[in-house]
C-alpha cells in the first residue's frame, strides 16, 4: 500500500514544523525520513499515522490513492512503533502483542485459539517466543523494541511507521536490530517509513532516503543517489564528514591539485569528503596544497589525519588506509601535499 | 535482601540512619501502641471479651469500618476524576481548584464538622432542600459517611497526581493506533497503570477515616447503636475513667486496621507485580 502526503503544513504556535511537505512512499518500500532534530520528520510521521492533524486547510494524506486525512488513528490501520517502546507495563509480552486483536469488536475478533496462534507466530518472527510470559520491565531495550514491533504487526497494518525505533539503544544492538529490520522487511514486504537522525542507519537499510531540514524536504533518492549527488550543501554535510575549501585558496595549489567539477563560481566553496583527500609526501614543484600533519588517529580500519593548511592555517580532515600511512612513514609536524580526488561545489548563496 | 548484606552498600550512613529510623519509630509509633496493649493486659480474658463484643460496641465497629471503607471507595472514584482533570486539562482557576483539594488537610476537623453540620442540618443551605424529600444527612449515618469522605479526599488526589503526570501519552497513542477506543484505552491501559497508586490512596483515605473523630462527633449526633463511631466510644469510656475498657477497644481497632491495611498492601503489591523486580 503506497503512502502519499501532499502539501502538508503544520505549526505549533509560532513554530513551523512542516512548511508544505510532499512525500511519496511507493508500495512495499522501506523509506527513511532522515534529518536533524527539529527538522519536522517525526511530526510528518505522526501526521501520517493520524496521531497529529495537519494545519486546517493544508494538504491531504492518502493510502493507496484513498484519502485518509480525516480518518482517526483508531481506524487508519497503521502499525506505529515509538522510540521509547510505549509497551503496556502491566501486561506480559504475550498480552501486549495480543492487545490489538483483543480490542476488536466481537464480530471481527479472532477466537482465543486464533489469537494465541497469531501471537506465537509473531513472537517467533521477532525471536522472543521463550519470553512470552515476561513483563516489559524484565526485558532489555532491544527485546522491548522487538515486542513493540510484533505488537504493531499483530493488527496486520496497511503501513508500518517507526519513530526513531533504535534511538534509545546502544550502538551494537542498534546495528543488529536495523539489519534485522531490513531482513524482516524483505520477508513481510510491508510499506514502511522510519524516522532517524542517524545517516548511517538510513543509508544502510532504506530503499529510499528522504532528507529533511527546517520543515522542508531537501532531497529524495536512493541511498547511493543522495550520497553521491547531494542536492545542497546541507545534504552534503549531513551525510558525512566534510572539508570546506574556499575556491581562491585552491588557485595557488596548481592544476593537478584537485578535480574540477566544471566551471567554478568565483568566490565559491568547494566540498570534499575526508576519504577523497589524498595525502602525498611534500616535494618541491609538485601540485598540491601544502599542509602540516598535526594529529593522527589510527584506532580503527582507517587512519584519520588532521592537517593544517600552510597558507590559510585552516584544518583539513583526511582518511587514508593504515597501510598507506605506514608506507609514507609520516609523523606529526611533517610537511605534506594534499590533493582532492572528488569535489563538489555549490553557489555561495547556498551558504551554510 | 538481608539487613547484613546492606552493610557493604556504597551509600554511606546506613547504620546511622537506620538506627535513627528505628529509634524514632519506636518513640513515636511503637511506644504508645505498646502502652495500649500493656494496659489491656491487666484485664482478664472474660472482661476483655465482654468489653469488646457488647452490642453497642459491635454497632460502632460496623459503622466505623463500614463508613470508612465506603468513604475510601467514594474518594477513590471521585478523587481519580479530580486528579485526572487537574493533570490533564488546563483551565482558568486550576491553581485554586488544586489548592482547594488540600483544604480538608488543613482545616481543623472540628471546624469541618461544624461547617458540614450547619450546611446539612434541617435549616442549613442544603439540608432545607433535602429535608422535604425525606433525605436526612445531619445526625444520621449518611452524615458520618459525608464527614469521612470530606477528610479523605486529598489522600487519593495527591497520591494519583504524580503518577498521572508520569503516564506517557505514547501509551494512549499506542492503544489508539492498535484500534482500541477511548473506553478500552481507559479500562485496559490507563486504569491498570494507575491501580497501585489508587489502592495506596484508598488505603490512606480509609486509615484516615477510621481514626477520624473531630468532624464526625458534630455531624453524627452520637446516638448509641445508630450513629456512634468507635473513637467516640473510646472517649466515652475514658470520660467514665474506664481506661482498660478504652484501651481494649483501641487494641481491637489497631489489630483490625492493621489486618485491613496489610490486606490492601498485598493487593497493591499484586497489582504492581509488573514493576521491575531488581
Amino acid at each position: 500500500m503506497s503512502i502519499a502526503a501532499l502539501n502538508i503544513r503544520k505549526s505549533f504556535g509560532n513554530y513551523t514544523a512542516l512548511s508544505g511537505v510532499d512525500l511519496n512512499v511507493p508500495s512495499g518500500k522501506l523509506v527513511a525520513l532522515l534529518g536533524p532534530s527539529g527538522s519536522g520528520k517525526t511530526t510528518l510521521l505522526r501526521i501520517i499515522a493520524g496521531l497529529e492533524q495537519a494545519d486546517p486547510g493544508s494538504g491531504r494524506i492518502q493510502f493507496h490513492g484513498e484519502d485518509v486525512t480525516d480518518v482517526p488513528p483508531v481506524k487508519r490501520g497503521v502499525g506505529f512503533v515509538f522510540q521509547h517502546y510505549a509497551l503496556f507495563r502491566h501486561m506480559t509480552v504475550f498480552d501486549n502483542v495480543a492487545f490489538g486483536l483483543k480490542v476488536r469488536r466481537s464480530r471481527d475478533r479472532p477466537s482465543k485459539a486464533e489469537i494465541a496462534e497469531r501471537v506465537n507466530k509473531l513472537l517467533k518472527l521477532v525471536q522472543l517466543e521463550e519470553l512470552a510470559h515476561r513483563f516489559a520491565s524484565q526485558l532489555s531495550g532491544g527485546q522491548r523494541q522487538r515486542v513493540a514491533l510484533a505488537r504493531a504487526l499483530a493488527i496486520e497494518p496497511k503501513v508500518l511507521l517507526l519513530d526513531e525505533p533504535f534511538g534509545a539503544l546502544d550502538a551494537k544492538v542498534r546495528k543488529e536490530l536495523r539489519r534485522w529490520l531490513r531482513r524482516l522487511h524483505e520477508e513481510v514486504h510491508l510499506t514502511t517509513v522510519f524516522v532517524t537522525h542517524d545517516q548511517e542507519e538510513a543509508l544502510e537499510i532504506a530503499d529510499q532516503v528522504v532528507i529533511m531540514n527546517q520543515a522542508k524536504v531537501e532531497q529524495v533518492g536512493t541511498p547511493q543517489e543522495v550520497y553521491d549527488h547531494p542536492a545542497s550543501p546541507f545534504v552534503y554535510q549531513f551525510l558525512g564528514n566534510v572539508n570546506v575549501f574556499r575556491e581562491e585558496s585552491l588557485a595557488l595549489a596548481g592544476n593537478g591539485a584537485y578535480f574540477r567539477p566544471g566551471a567554478l563560481v568565483a568566490g565559491g566553496l568547494v566540498y570534499v569528503r575526508p576519504h577523497d583527500v589524498e595525502v602525498i609526501p611534500h616535494e618541491a614543484g609538485m601540485d598540491g596544497i601544502p599542509a602540516i600533519l598535526r594529529y593522527v588517529h589510527a584506532a580503527g580500519p582507517q587512519a584519520r589525519l588532521t592537517l593544517e593548511q600552510v597558507q590559510t592555517r585552516e584544518l583539513v580532515e583526511a582518511e587514508i588506509s593504515r597501510v598507506e600511512l605506514e608506507r609514507m612513514r609520516l609523523t606529526v609536524n611533517d610537511l605534506v601535499l594534499l590533493r582532492l580526488r572528488q569535489t563538489r561545489s555549490f553557489e555561495q548563496d547556498y551558504a551554510i | 535482601m538481608s539487613l547484613f548484606r546492606q552493610r557493604r552498600n556504597v551509600l554511606p550512613g546506613f547504620g546511622l540512619s537506620l538506627g535513627f529510623t528505628l529509634t524514632y519509630l519506636s518513640l513515636i509509633v511503637l511506644l504508645p501502641i505498646s502502652a495500649a496493649f500493656l494496659k489491656t493486659m491487666g484485664m482478664s480474658w472474660a472482661d476483655f471479651w465482654h468489653a469488646v463484643t457488647g452490642p453497642r460496641v459491635m454497632a460502632a465497629y460496623r459503622l466505623s469500618f463500614g463508613a470508612s471503607l465506603l468513604a475510601g471507595g467514594i474518594n477513590a472514584f471521585f478523587g481519580l476524576i479530580v486528579a485526572w482533570v487537574l493533570v490533564r486539562y488546563n483551565f482558568t482557576g486550576k491553581k485554586i481548584v488544586d489548592a482547594l483539594v488540600d483544604l480538608p488537610f488543613a482545616l481543623p476537623t472540628a471546624v469541618a464538622g461544624i461547617a458540614l453540620t450547619a450546611v446539612y442540618a434541617k435549616n442549613g443551605w442544603i439540608g432545607q432542600w433535602l429535608e422535604p424529600h425525606g433525605v436526612k444527612i445531619a445526625f444520621t449515618r449518611a452524615g458520618v459517611l459525608l464527614a469521612l469522605t470530606f477528610i479523605g479526599l486529598p489522600f487519593v488526589v495527591r497520591t494519583l497526581q504524580p503518577v498521572l503526570e508520569d503516564l506517557e501519552p505514547e501509551l494512549e497513542e499506542a492503544a489508539a493506533s492498535l484500534g482500541a477506543n477511548r473506553w478500552q484505552t481507559l479500562t485496559r491501559v490507563i486504569l491498570p497503570e494507575l491501580l497501585p497508586a489508587l489502592l495506596t490512596g484508598f488505603a490512606l483515605a480509609f486509615a484516615r477515616a477510621l481514626g477520624e473523630y473531630g468532624s464526625v462527633v458534630f455531624i453524627s449526633g452520637n446516638m448509641p447503636m445508630r450513629t456512634e463511631i468507635v473513637p467516640l466510644l473510646i472517649i466515652t469510656k475514658l470520660e467514665q475513667y474506664d481506661y482498660r475498657g478504652a484501651t481494649a477497644l483501641a487494641v481491637v481497632m489497631l489489630v483490625a486496621s492493621f489486618a485491613l491495611l496489610l490486606l490492601i498492601n498485598l493487593l497493591q503489591k499484586w497489582s504492581a507485580q509488573w514493576r521491575a523486580q531488581v
